[in-house]
């Protein structure tokens, strides 16, 4: 179902920085009503105050999507004052990297928290309200092309991606008869603060400032979050259901891994993060 | 009449060279001139200028002064132009045929050469209100004491550009002052005495500048230990601290279709500390009086 974002309401998580960021900047040039949510006051905070420049009405919430009393509010919240969203981007995310032998224990809760329950959080909550509202929408979950394939010292990262990407393709089709589009956005190397974030575990934290390298590796790929903002956009408008892969590099890992998954399996065990 | 000969004293001074009290008093002289200038300007603007028609504007006032020489000529910048947007080419950095309205930006980038001290400022002002702009505005002032901080840190030049652009990224701006020629941040300028001065330009750049520049970017690039980079920007060329000298610093933001920045020399000194020329220029003075909503802002390092 195509959407015209004038005058729709849209929720973003994820919005104090990054591809959350620049898709609420998208949204807020087409005249959608947002409601911004990040665990970073200052950062959501300031999102909002820029869209508000570029004319939007932007509401700005501090939510930990992990924590399910917190969503449940802010759904409670946002049903009051809007009815039914528009449109929900799952776009929260944290990451980690680490040999998965090594890796604690509780990174897995962490990453789980925010990567598949907020997600998760998200989905059941605000979708519910758009199934029983009838008017169709759409929800966009953003996984990662570590959701398509899975490089070395990325289990844990990789884990909770193909997740996002197992249940929205399943929510696509519980969706469909309720003309609710669900689209997996997959984005490849693109320069976020995901990167210079990213907790570390085992022999990788030990290593100083990975972290910089692989923000600095990033950059110089030069692929930024606006464009990311463009193609998600663009989905939404036009109602496109699916997986969709984000920068070349994306595309490469979605087709090689359908077409030639053992040949791709031999370049994974040799390359990777460790 | 005997013409001027170049006398053999009479060549350019740069580095560590131009410390001393009457040179820096000569370029803080040649910035408030300059700043002057466009802020003499600022309140000529009327709909319906072109881009050209102001600049032409700054080279009259800066005739009427005495000022003949230029490290670059005037640009004068208006609307999307000030985030420096659709510029496909170098050529369309010099001032086109933009005809100003109501509400847009504008930005005066001019670096003339006084008494033979070059300056180099950039001015951000806007015909009419808007908010954004002076939220750019305000937020283009951490980014002054983030610099002042990196290099009296003794950090690599390449870092502290991507500590500002990633100052930049918190704020949710982009960086503009990539798109510069080398994406500098700043470049150093030089002394050249009047007599040995070339008026003539080239592509907007002063022939004396071009003679300055040109030679040490292209011995620059012999790697570390060669002769530094005179120009600052992220690549590994710029992995060494701030050299002694003046450098003339601009970061540009941009967001939409506006643009901010402010240029200003720094000093840099053989010890490694540093301070602004002058702390008497507008976008300092101004933002004082700018109201309206405040942003929490993260600074280089991440101090608040």
């Amino acid at each position: 179902m195509k959407i015209e974002l004038c005058n729709r309401s849209v929720l973003i998580t994820g919005a104090g920085s990054g591809i959350g960021r620049e898709v609420a900047f998208a949204c807020a040039r087409r005249g959608a009503r947002l409601w911004l949510v990040d665990i970073d006051a200052s950062g959501v905070q300031r999102t909002a105050m820029l869209c508000s420049m570029l004319g939007a009405r932007a509401e700005a919430r501090v939510v930990d999507v992990s924590s399910t009393p917190s969503m449940r509010a802010l759904a409670d919240e946002v049903h009051q004052c809007e009815g039914a969203l528009d449109v929900l981007v799952n776009n929260a995310g944290v990451g980690v990297a680490g040999n998965l032998v090594e890796t604690d224990l509780s990174a897995w809760d962490f990453a789980y928290g925010v990567n598949v329950k907020g997600v998760v959080h998200g989905c059941r909550l605000f979708g519910a309200e758009m199934v029983a509202a009838k008017r169709g929408g759409h929800i966009m979950n953003v996984a990662s092309a570590a959701g398509l394939l899975a490089p070395r010292g990325m289990s844990v990262y990789a884990a909770t991606k193909f997740a996002v990407v197992g249940l929205s393709e399943s929510l696509r089709a519980e969706l469909r008869p309720h003309g609710i589009a669900v689209t997996t956005l997959c984005p490849g190397v693109v320069d976020t603060a995901i990167v210079r974030n990213t907790r570390l575990e085992g022999s990788l934290a030990e290593r100083s400032g990975f972290n910089e390298r692989m923000a600095a590796v990033y950059k110089r790929r030069g692929y930024g979050p606006g464009r990311v903002a463009a193609v998600a956009l663009a989905a939404i408008e036009q109602g496109r259901s699916g997986v969709l892969p984000v920068t070349p590099e994306a595309w490469g890992m979605y087709l090689a891994k359908r077409l030639a998954p053992e040949f791709v399996g031999l370049l994974t065990a040799r390359g990777g993060l460790i | 009449m005997p013409l001027p000969t170049r006398s053999k004293s009479a060549h350019s001074l740069d580095g560590s060279d131009l410390l001393r009290p009457e040179h820096l008093e000569g370029f803080r002289r040649a910035q408030a001139l300059a700043y002057r200038c466009a802020e003499a300007v600022e309140k000529e603007l009327r709909p319906g200028m072109t881009e050209q028609d102001v600049a032409r504007c700054i080279e009259a006032w800066l005739a009427d002064h005495g000022v003949h020489g230029y490290f670059h000529r005037p640009f004068a910048w208006f609307a999307e132009r000030t985030a420096l947007r659709g510029l496909r080419t170098d050529l369309a950095f010099l001032p086109s045929k933009r005809r100003l309205e109501d509400g847009m930006p504008v930005i005066l980038d001019v670096a003339p050469i006084v008494e033979g001290y070059a300056c180099d400022i950039g001015y951000a002002c806007k015909l009419g209100s808007s908010p954004l702009h002076d939220q750019m505005l305000r937020d283009l002032m951490p980014h002054r004491q983030c610099i002042l901080d990196g290099v009296r840190a003794q950090k690599d030049m390449s870092r502290i550009y991507r500590e500002v652009d990633l100052l930049i990224a918190q704020q949710g701006y982009e960086n503009r002052h990539k798109r510069y020629p080398f994406s500098v941040l700043a470049h150093r300028v030089s002394y050249t005495p009047p007599a040995a001065h070339s008026e003539r330009a080239f592509l907007g750049f002063g022939l004396s500048a071009l003679a300055f520049l040109v030679p040490k970017v292209l011995a620059s690039a012999g790697g570390k230990g060669a002769v530094q980079s005179p120009l600052w920007n992220g690549h590994r060329r710029c992995d060494h601290p701030v050299t002694p000298g003046l450098w003339a610093v601009e970061p540009h933001l941009g967001f939409a279709d506006v643009g901010v920045k402010w240029e200003e020399l720094l000093v840099v000194d053989e010890a490694g500390d540093a301070y602004w020329l002058d702390d008497d220029l507008p976008h300092v003075r101004r933002v004082a009086t700018l109201g309206g909503t405040r942003a929490r802002l993260t600074l280089c390092g991440g101090a608040s």
